[in-house]
């Protein structure tokens, strides 16, 4: 492993990273992909019903949502920043969207177009606040979150938006060779993201104004530009994510995705991406996702008392993360 | 650099400060401001009611009820006030009120703990009070209670689950956010009626918050665990459509029983089809109107009793145009 480690850190040095984080987050990856694996081998002894086709699409497709929006915010972490807003920013999307999904009213498309566009400017919103008015991104993404959740109730009236078309339905709830439809849209998610963190200049900037923000604006690049951009695909994935889970419960809700950005960011940070900035990858994010999902589905499938499932929860998300920290020491 | 910056940043802040305004003013103008100028000398008698919250939906249609009540009422004025949820603002409300020297006040109250001392002072100037849908702290501060009880919600929800099992099954309960009243007292009803039904097992519970996404994850988990299961009690209607929606994806929808409570639109169109089983209704506007009608007796100086219990309703099948137009 430290062999790989040390070329993939020559393969990228022309990229200007820092080799140690580099090696960090390989290491990291790793290490978590290996809880994972641990937990995957223990739910199976445990539980006969875990280790079948049918029970690990369940868990994927329930993580779908979450690991959308993670991506967003992994990117958003790496900047060193934050995003609240990515609940609130869904449920806002999801009912905009849903309103121009009723049968035999607009072509589907229009719908999804909206519901991205939604989350795109509340994204922008946050970007420009957090670039330009130069304060902390925990504050214009917690007015966003408070906000956005308003507008999404005046929006629908405090109701939720039903008669919804079956092809808008399907998103969220069709099967596409045996698949949820909703895994392949996460997967194509990831696939984008994660080229465009990886082999692309916007994603190198990432990295750059995460590793020093100072350092960045010397060499040229428009940190503003870029933070702008980086809150912007946040928000769109949260608009996406929006439309996925309107879909999938036939409904867009006002109420929708309450919490939701915790658990995108602890799937973030659970993969690797360090609060701290520079450091984070989006299969880092898949299996932090995958862990939160695995422990929810194996805690039900075992059934664990409802008042433990929470104790348990929050013990091994944490003692989790300290096991791999404590190994790459 | 640095003037561009700045303008940006204030354009911005603008921008987003009007944005703000303007869906502010959207809000329904009928937020009742108590008719302070208008003279209250003669005949002419004032109800004040302090809502909780006016954009809650429920509490929408206690004032419903209440506006209906309030429209045959003669020589009775109502005034209606908005808390928004604050239980320092309904306090000031209240003493409003008290400066208006209303005749009597109903009484939505937003937080029990936090609104003793209000009913202290509502009490001092001796004002009575009608409390509505939530008991006061110490129900003797009150002269009459008007809502409904959860336990009730909760009896009639599990009998009607054991008259469609025959009396025996595997139950699984979507609980409401732990610790939340309406949780503790819906199941305490069903537990009343189980224990008569000893071959009616809770298998598996666990809380979906009140959401639907949480419950469907919850019910998808279930399905997958190999749990035998014959029914759902969800604590409310929300919950309750996740479970179907869960059960539908795995083929199961019809194969068991699911219920919830509130009788919300959409979990109507649900029953309607045949998806939902059953629900229950809570009659807000039945709150509302009585609330009024006993406030109104207080008013008169006509007898009234301690407590009015609105009872929850069965809503089946058969009788979801009936409950359908009361959303109307």
């Amino acid at each position: 492993m430290n062999n790989l480690a040390n070329k993939t850190s020559i393969k990228n040095n022309k990229h200007e990273i820092n080799k140690k984080d580099k090696i960090k987050i390989l290491f990291r990856r790793h290490g978590m992909a290996l809880v994972l694996l641990a937990m995957v081998v223990l739910m199976t002894v445990l539980s006969p019903a875990f280790l079948t086709t049918r029970n690990l699409m369940n868990v994927v497709r329930q993580i779908s949502v979450i690991a959308i929006i993670g991506f967003g915010v992994t990117m958003v972490i790496i900047t060193t920043g934050i995003d609240l807003s990515s609940g609130s920013v869904l449920a806002l999307a999801g009912v905009i969207a849903t309103s121009f999904a009723h049968p035999n009213q607009y072509p589907l498309i229009v719908s999804i177009i909206v519901g991205l566009l939604v989350g795109a400017i509340a994204g922008s919103i946050n970007g420009a606040f957090t670039a330009f008015g130069e304060i902390p991104a925990f504050i214009p993404t917690l007015g966003m979150m408070i906000a956005a959740r308003g507008f999404a109730l005046i929006f629908s009236d405090g109701r939720p938006i039903t008669n919804l078309s079956e092809s808008f339905e399907f998103i969220g709830g069709g099967y596409f060779l045996g698949v949820p439809f909703p895994i392949y849209v996460m997967l194509l998610t990831a696939v984008i993201s994660h080229i465009l963190l990886k082999h692309t200049k916007f994603g190198r900037y990432i990295y750059a104004i995460g590793g020093n923000a100072q350092a960045a604006v010397v060499s040229g690049i428009n940190v503003r530009k870029y933070l702008v951009l980086v809150y912007t695909y946040a928000g769109l994935l949260s608009g996406l994510a929006g439309i996925v889970l309107a879909s999938r419960l036939s409904a867009g809700q006002p109420t929708a995705g309450v919490s939701y950005e915790l658990d995108a960011i602890a799937s973030a940070v659970i993969g690797g991406t360090s609060l701290s900035g520079g450091v984070g990858t989006i299969p880092g994010t898949i299996i932090g996702a995958l862990i939160m999902g695995v422990l929810n589905n194996g805690l039900d499938l075992l059934q664990v008392s409802a008042y433990w499932q929470q104790v348990l929860k929050g013990a091994i998300i944490v003692g989790a993360v300290l096991l791999d920290k404590k190994k790459n020491r | 650099m640095g003037n561009p910056k700045k303008l940006i940043s204030i354009l911005l802040t603008v921008l987003f400060s009007v944005t703000l305004l303007a869906g502010c003013t959207g809000k329904p103008a009928n937020s009742g401001q108590a008719g302070g100028d208008q003279n209250k000398d003669g005949k002419k008698k004032t109800i004040g009611v302090l809502m909780a919250d006016f954009s809650d939906q429920f509490q929408v249609y206690v004032m419903d009820g209440m506006k209906e009540a309030a429209s045959k009422l003669q020589n009775i004025d109502v005034v209606y006030m908005d808390a928004k949820y604050d239980p320092q603002k309904q306090m000031s409300q209240a003493e409003n009120l008290i400066a208006q020297k209303v005749d009597a006040i109903v009484l939505f109250v937003v937080d029990r703990e936090a609104g003793k001392s209000m009913i202290e002072e509502i009490n001092k100037a001796g004002i009575p009070i009608i409390a509505v849908n939530r008991k006061l702290p110490d129900e003797s501060k009150g002269v009459a209670y008007v809502g409904s009880d959860d336990i009730n919600a909760g009896e009639i929800q599990a009998e009607q689950m054991a008259k469609l099992l025959n009396g025996k099954g595997n139950i699984a309960v979507l609980d409401g956010t732990y610790g939340h009243e309406p949780q503790i007292r819906r199941g305490q009803g069903y537990e009343n009626i189980l224990k008569k039904y000893p071959d009616m097992k809770i298998v598996v519970k666990n809380t979906g918050d009140w959401y639907r996404d949480k419950a469907m994850k919850l019910v998808e988990n279930w399905i997958q665990s190999k749990i035998k299961i014959d029914g759902i009690l969800a604590n409310n209607d929300e919950m309750a459509l996740g479970a179907i929606k869960a059960l539908e994806d795995a083929g199961l929808l019809g194969k068991v029983v699911v219920s919830g409570i509130d009788a919300t639109p959409e979990a109507l169109e649900y029953v309607k089809a045949g998806k939902e089983n059953y629900t229950v209704f809570q009659d807000a506007k039945g709150q509302g109107r009585k609330s009024i009608e006993v406030a109104a007796r207080v008013v008169n100086g006509e007898k009234v009793d301690k407590e009015y219990i609105i009872p929850f309703e069965l809503v089946t099948k058969d009788k979801v145009e009936e409950y359908a137009k009361r959303y109307k």
